[in-house]
């Protein structure tokens, strides 16, 4: 063989090289891995977000509550 | 290597856009040969090519959306990310002192006697090139692209391309020929 023919040989023999078997099942596994994740990052922070606006309601409602106890309590003392 | 028609393109990217995630097993299926080899050849078939090789189709969807037709081909995209990808692992092996060429032989004492001795040869010398003409060589030696979609893999100008391969041939030549020489 010369040069030509031990460099074609190589071209082939490396042009021919196949992934190993189950490559694309491993990928689209990974695939859906990350998409888990992402949607479980989702989710908590939606739940995150509910929660904060949950004590932000609760919040307002206590001081919605003050508000009107101490608007009575004024009205007692503007009445005696 | 077989293209992708660019309106099948179009048709599977915007299905996986729209949620189809298992559409993208057809892209996959269809390029895992391209993509593992030049992973493969460019890192000198070390052991985390699969690896690799699954990280630049796992990018390839997370930044589906980024691919623009008129710009180039699905292929030329995917080699993109595919190669850049190298390029970082190979940065990064630098970085932290591994060698460049570790390579890893899962043929059997004999298939590699068979096979013989210049086989190695090559893959040595090919994993000896700078990065960007080793990348220049592969793609258009092994997967046979046209050097115009070289260019735009590397996002070099045409001229670059061909002196990079040029000069690979040249290297590898001056790498082999005292070794063919002798046979």
């Amino acid at each position: 063989m010369n040069n030509q023919d031990f460099y074609e040989r190589w071209r082939q023999t490396r042009a021919a090289e196949a992934p190993p078997a189950g490559f694309a099942d491993a990928v689209m596994a990974r695939l859906h891995d990350a998409e888990r994740t992402t949607q479980l990052a989702g989710r908590m922070l939606v739940i995150a977000w509910l929660a904060k606006r949950q004590r932000s309601l609760a919040l307002a409602a206590a001081g919605a509550a003050f508000l009107v106890r101490l608007a009575a309590a004024f009205s007692l003392f503007a009445t005696h | 290597m077989v293209f992708l028609h660019m309106s099948e393109e179009e048709t599977i990217v915007r299905r996986v856009l729209e949620g189809d995630s298992q559409a993208f097993r057809w892209i996959v299926e269809r390029y895992q040969g391209p993509v593992y080899r030049l992973v493969r050849n460019l890192l000198a078939r070390t052991a985390d090519v699969e690896d690799l090789a699954q990280d630049a189709f796992l990018a390839a969807y997370q930044n589906l959306a980024a691919f623009d037709s008129q710009r180039g081909s699905f292929a030329a995209w995917l080699f993109t990310i595919a190669r850049n990808k190298c390029l970082n692992a190979a940065k990064r092996r630098r970085l932290v002192g591994h060698a460049d060429a570790e390579p890893v032989d899962s043929r059997t004492p004999e298939l590699a006697l068979a096979e013989g001795e210049w086989l190695q040869r090559f893959d040595a010398a090919l994993a000896a090139l700078p990065f960007e003409q080793r990348a220049a060589f592969l793609l258009a030696e092994i997967e046979g692209l046209p050097y115009e979609e070289i260019a735009r893999i590397e996002g070099v100008p045409l001229g670059t391309v061909k002196s990079r391969i040029s000069r690979a041939k040249e290297k590898l030549r001056g790498l082999l020929e005292p070794e063919l020489s002798e046979r």
